[in-house]
């Protein structure tokens, strides 16, 4: 069978399966739709995060994040791993003992105050509609690459999907699809990352193989560090980043994990505070499975792309690919124009190389070479793996079917809790308060229904901040729900003068930072460079600073004002005991 | 990522230690840490009679 038929297939299936398990548990009640009845076994759970948290940008484009800024990809990966460690530390048993359905609903209780409910709602919709646009954008993406059809179609199709699954079986069923989407995602992933493992070291462990030896006494990272330096890149293992600038981002991409409503809503499915503490340290585990993976299919794949290109040593005769002999993974992905080759030197071979590398151009000129003649997305290391391992065909299908999956999954949990922020928050808190529990269901279809139609209209229609959209939705989410939701469980004293207060001034200054260095809706108003910046600062950081400042305005504002009412002492201490009463 | 430059003179297993700890080393020591708490939480709630059942 040849290939697109195969994808078909495989694609198909999954959303067959997917599908069978929404109708299977379709949602009966506010609390099905909301929180699955709280009836969800922690390592269900933990596979569910995992499925939720990891989007498409996990799976398309991370190794390759990591290919191309070496050392200074780290901070993903430490940063997007360790907010389940404050995750687990400090807020999922909380919320879970809390055990009503959604987060701007914790903060309106426990800051006795539908202002701060009010807030709490604007902040999660700004945060979750500018993530699931990319996420509509990577269905459409995935589809039009493996399936050949146009991208609006993809997204129709996506979006169809989505509305079944998550419109008829809101929480409960996106829970066990995300089991299901896990499954296939992981598998896709990590498959190609094996078989390439092993044909470039011998090891098939990927988190093993990227530490071994290709030739006697040379470990890959040395001669990977050694090419790339060769090439005027900076050497793979080391960083470029200032140490503060590292340490902020990678701060503000853990507090904003911790603070993505997304994420923390699935703490409230499991049947026990218990159950809450294991189902992060499962979801961590799962998500472990391919963060792990993922530097070592970096290092492969930059390893394997530089060498295709520079086959010899940098100087030596001959050593660079002739670009009428290039591989047939190279012409399918020229193609797609993921790869694109511009000969300036028209010398008919390629040349790659850091040509804003000063130091270097010396020797470049030397060398007859006007220019790096090779363009690679950097989405192109997971896509092209299977075929530059010469996998086969059924294993590429999987990987179109594991990156929607990745794409699908997190979309789902995103436009559900923008659903439930509509129903439950504004339509049965501020508008209609006597809602009977059968028309706020259907609210809440209603509202996920739009969600969906919004999602799609953006990942069609992409505003230009698309790329700049993971600096603001973490940033957002560090500075505005994180500390709230902290401050509301291991304070008695902060009021909700103060949370509010701490709650915009973190909103406002985050965003006016990325605002003023990205531009979004306007003009930057500043270069975007490192002499500009904030103490060192870069846009990706600057969420620490806005939950800093929103602590210290939360206190300080607070301990102005008058304490909180007897009633609010009462239940913060009951949701730090686990038995309920 | 604060000594990564001191940790980057020990090679170990093929991996500058420095480099291994960011982009292996920390993930390890947080999933660690989450099930260590996790495990302990459970014990210590039981120990002092709040845990649910």
């Amino acid at each position: 069978m040849d290939l697109q038929s195969l994808t078909y297939l495989v694609v198909g299936a999954t959303f067959a399966l997917y599908i069978a398990i929404a109708f299977k548990s379709k949602a009966r009640s506010t609390g099905d739709f909301y929180v699955a009845g709280k009836h969800v076994h922690p390592i269900a759970n933990g596979m569910a995060t995992a499925a939720d948290w990891m989007s498409a940008a996990s799976f398309l484009s991370m190794a390759g994040l990591i290919a191309f800024l070496g050392y200074d990809g780290s901070v993903y990966l430490m940063g997007w791993t360790g907010g389940y460690v404050l995750l687990a530390l400090l807020l999922a048993p909380y919320l879970r003992k809390f055990g009503k359905f959604t987060v701007p609903e914790f903060i309106g209780d426990r800051y006795y105050s539908q202002t701060a409910r009010v807030v709490a709602v604007i902040c999660l919709i700004v945060i979750s509609f500018t993530y699931v646009a990319g996420q509509m954008r990577g269905v459409g993406i995935v589809f039009s690459r493996f399936l050949s059809v146009p991208i609006e179609l993809g997204l129709i199709v996506g979006m169809a999907i989505v509305f079944l699954y998550a419109v008829l079986g809101g929480m409960k069923g996106i829970t066990y699809t995300q089991v299901a989407q896990y499954c296939v995602l992981i598998f896709a992933y990590t498959l190609p990352a094996v078989f390439i493992s092993f044909q470039v070291t011998g090891n098939p462990i990927p988190q093993l193989a990227f530490g071994s030896e290709i030739a006697p006494n040379l470990h890959l990272l040395e001669k990977l560090d050694q090419i790339v330096t060769d090439l005027g890149f900076a050497a793979y293992t080391s960083g470029s980043k200032s140490t503060i600038d590292v340490f902020f981002i990678t701060l503000a991409l853990m507090v904003g994990t911790a603070g993505l409503p997304h994420v923390l809503v699935r703490f409230f499915t499991v049947p026990k505070v218990r159950d809450a503490r294991a189902s992060a340290a499962w979801a961590l585990l799962f998500i472990a499975v391919l963060y792990t993976t993922a530097p070592s299919v970096g290092a492969l794949a930059r390893l394997n792309l530089t060498t295709t290109i520079q086959h010899s040593p940098v100087g030596t005769e001959n050593a660079n690919l002739v670009y009428a002999e290039r591989p047939e993974w190279f012409r399918t992905w020229e193609d797609t124009g993921l790869l694109r080759v511009n000969d300036l030197n028209d010398d008919g071979k390629v040349q790659y190389y850091n040509d804003s590398n000063p130091d270097f151009a010396s020797r470049a000129k030397t060398m007859g070479w006007k220019g790096n003649e090779l363009t690679v997305d950097r989405d192109i290391i997971v896509l092209a793996n299977p075929e530059i391992a010469g996998l086969p065909n059924w294993v590429i299908a999987f990987v179109a079917a594991g990156g929607i999956a990745a794409a699908l999954s997190t979309a789902a949990g995103l436009l559900l809790v923008i659903s439930a922020a509509v129903s439950h928050d504004l339509a049965k808190s501020v508008f209609a308060r006597n809602l009977s529990d059968r028309s706020e269901l259907r609210v809440g279809r209603i509202s996920a229904g739009v969600a969906i139609l919004l999602a799609g209209y953006l990942g069609y229609n992409p505003p230009g901040f698309v790329a700049q959209v993971v600096a603001l939705a973490f940033g957002l989410a560090a500075a505005s729900l994180f500390p709230a939701i902290l401050l509301g469980i291991f304070s008695m004293r902060v009021n909700r003068e103060g949370a509010i207060a701490g709650m915009l001034t973190g909103l406002m200054f985050t965003m006016g930072y990325i605002v003023y260095f990205k531009g979004i809706f306007i003009e930057p108003l500043a270069e975007n460079v490192a002499a500009n910046w904030l103490f060192g600062i870069s846009p990706e950081g600057i969420g620490s600073i806005g939950m800093m400042l929103n602590f210290a305005v939360s206190i300080t504002v607070s301990s102005l004002t008058k304490k909180p009412p007897e009633s609010v002492r009462v239940m913060v201490q009951s949701i730090r005991v686990p038995r309920s009463n | 990522m604060l000594l990564v430059d001191e940790l980057n003179r020990i090679q170990f297993a093929g991996f500058k230690l420095g480099f291994w700890f960011a982009q292996q080393g920390s993930i390890y020591v947080f999933l660690v840490l989450i099930f260590f708490y996790a495990h302990r939480m459970a014990k210590i709630d039981k120990k002092h009679d709040v845990d649910e059942e």
